[in-house]
């Protein structure tokens, strides 16, 4: 492969490959519950409230600068992290030396480079190097150190300027889509028409929360789910994210369901989501979930959902072998330290589902939890699966 | 529907995309959203791919990704474990290497170390 060919780095290789071969679209799905031990994989809900359509969205960010900057603060405005600074740099440099250059700047402190395949190029032609660099970076001495480092005489021209949030939010917004997860239930944004009115349909706005309907693990999760829920049953969704398996779950005619997160975010963003189902505090509660690392939130118990009703979050979480079904569509690691947490919220009997792992991680999560679980059974979907099975009534904590 | 060889024999390339992401800790912020969002690319599903499949790495290692954006949208990325100088620089607990290479020495690693650094790659 020419990008593999072409890097220049001595890396020993450990790489693997995925291949999207679904047609590009629609929105996001994956889901998470930021695992207790790393505070890096926290996502951010970066999505502005948008309004009901698309046009009527790009209208306001395009002429109203106001408007834009007053979403964007009112996204940021719960988190450290807030705006994400970064410097957008274009680099001129010749085709032939183009790959080597790439390498180079990463090497040198580039957060990211890309460039535009151009088929009728010739190799001395000039090409332009997309790249991005964190604010506080110094760009004119990582050019240099990399043109000097491929034995280039002259540094680049290139050009920098500050980096624009909402353009690469608005375009990755653009890939959004209905979706149909199985017949009669479909997932759809919350600025489109849902293609069949009559079917259960779920509006999201997933804005970047974990969660979006497109994704093999969020399917996997919601055919469970669809094949779980009678009627009248407890759920727990340990990951919530857009909310998405906990709205579907009401929808399906569960009693009550839990969505938890460590991500205050997603719980904000799983929140609007409810109540653009019509769900109130009543049917779906939504518990932000302190992590090890960051325990100061743990006072700050965003609960509820769409009334904004304070409810005591400790009330909840405490109550163990509550629950009928519980999901947990995170990652492999998370899923491993976790379990006996993510297994104690269910019922003797009840079924848990965990998810959010590829193939060659299922064995690990099988014997991870086949000491609380039996009838263990795994489902899945291109490289993704889903594992369930149903809490052992002797089930020994680890 | 098309089959995946087809899908994979036609496809045009619309650009390469270069990124260095913490294992297990790619999110919809820069550097991944605007590096994935100019192409349209599917942000999430990278993220939880990526995600998914780092999970052997400590949370902190800083991974090298390849994206081979489509012009259909679709996206392939290879993921490479960090450069040999991250781990060297890392085991010394040093930032940067020498200042005057092949004369003023930054750090010495012992054998143990270089045997720590290789059981990685295994």
């Amino acid at each position: 492969m020419k990008c593999l060919v072409s890097s220049l780095r001595s890396h020993f290789f450990k790489h693997f490959s995925c291949t999207t071969t679904t047609t590009f679209c629609f929105f996001f799905s994956a889901r998470h519950i930021h695992h207790r031990l790393t505070p890096r994989t926290c996502l951010p809900a970066l999505f502005p409230p948008l309004s009901p359509s698309l046009t009527k969205t790009r209208t306001q960010w395009g002429l109203n600068s106001i408007t834009a900057t007053k979403f964007w603060t009112t996204a940021f405005s719960d988190t450290s992290s807030s705006t994400f600074p970064y410097l957008s740099v274009h680099i001129q440099c010749r085709k032939d030396v183009a790959d080597m250059l790439s390498e180079a700047l990463l090497c040198f402190g580039a957060s990211s480079t890309s460039m535009d395949e151009q088929d009728n190029y010739e190799n001395d032609d000039e090409i332009c190097i997309s790249s991005t660099f964190s604010d506080c970076q110094d760009v004119h001495e990582c050019i240099s150190h990399a043109a000097n480092s491929i034995g280039l005489k002259e540094t680049p021209s290139y050009k920098v300027k500050q980096g624009d949030q909402s353009d690469w939010i608005m375009k990755t917004q653009e890939s959004f889509h209905p979706v149909e997860i199985t017949e009669g239930l479909w997932v759809v944004p919350e600025w489109r028409i849902p293609p069949d009115l009559q079917a259960t349909n779920i509006i999201l706005n997933p804005g970047l929360t974990f969660g979006t309907g497109e994704h093999p693990t969020t399917k996997l999760c919601l055919l469970l789910l669809h094949s779980l829920i009678k009627g009248g049953e407890l759920f727990l969704d340990y990951g919530t994210g857009s909310g998405v398996l906990a709205i579907a779950a009401i929808k399906f005619g569960a009693a009550l369901s839990v969505g938890l997160d460590v991500d205050p975010l997603a719980i904000r963003s799983a929140q609007k989501n409810a109540s653009l189902n019509n769900i109130g505090a009543e049917k779906l509660q939504l518990l932000l979930v302190p992590t090890k690392d960051n325990c100061p939130i743990t006072d700050e118990v965003i609960f509820g959902g769409v009334e904004g009703q304070n409810l005591s979050g400790t009330r909840v979480i405490s109550e163990t072998e509550k629950y009928d079904v519980v999901i947990a569509n995170i990652l492999l690691n998370p899923l491993l330290d976790l379990a006996d947490h993510i297994v104690s919220f269910a019922k003797p009997g009840a079924v848990v589902g965990v998810s959010g792992i590829i193939s060659e991680q299922i064995p690990y999560i099988v014997e991870r939890y086949s000491q609380f679980l039996e009838g263990i059974s795994v489902s899945k979907m291109d490289d993704w699966a889903c594992i369930s099975g149903t809490k052992k009534r002797n089930a020994i904590a680890s | 529907m098309a089959s995946l060889k087809e899908i994979l024999t036609r496809r045009p390339v619309a650009a390469t995309i270069r990124l260095t992401v913490p294992a297990g800790g790619a999110r919809p912020a820069p550097p991944v959203g605007p590096a994935l969002g100019q192409y349209r690319l599917n942000l999430m599903a990278f993220c939880k791919d990526f995600n998914a499949r780092t999970q052997k790495y400590k949370p902190d290692t800083p991974m090298s990704v390849t994206i081979t954006a489509f012009k259909d949208n679709t996206f392939e990325f290879t993921v490479k474990s960090p450069s040999v100088t991250w781990y060297l620089k890392k085991s010394a607990g040093i930032d940067s290497g020498s200042s005057r290479p092949g004369h003023v020495v930054a750090s010495t690693l012992t054998v143990k170390h270089i045997y720590e650094i290789a059981k990685d790659f295994a």
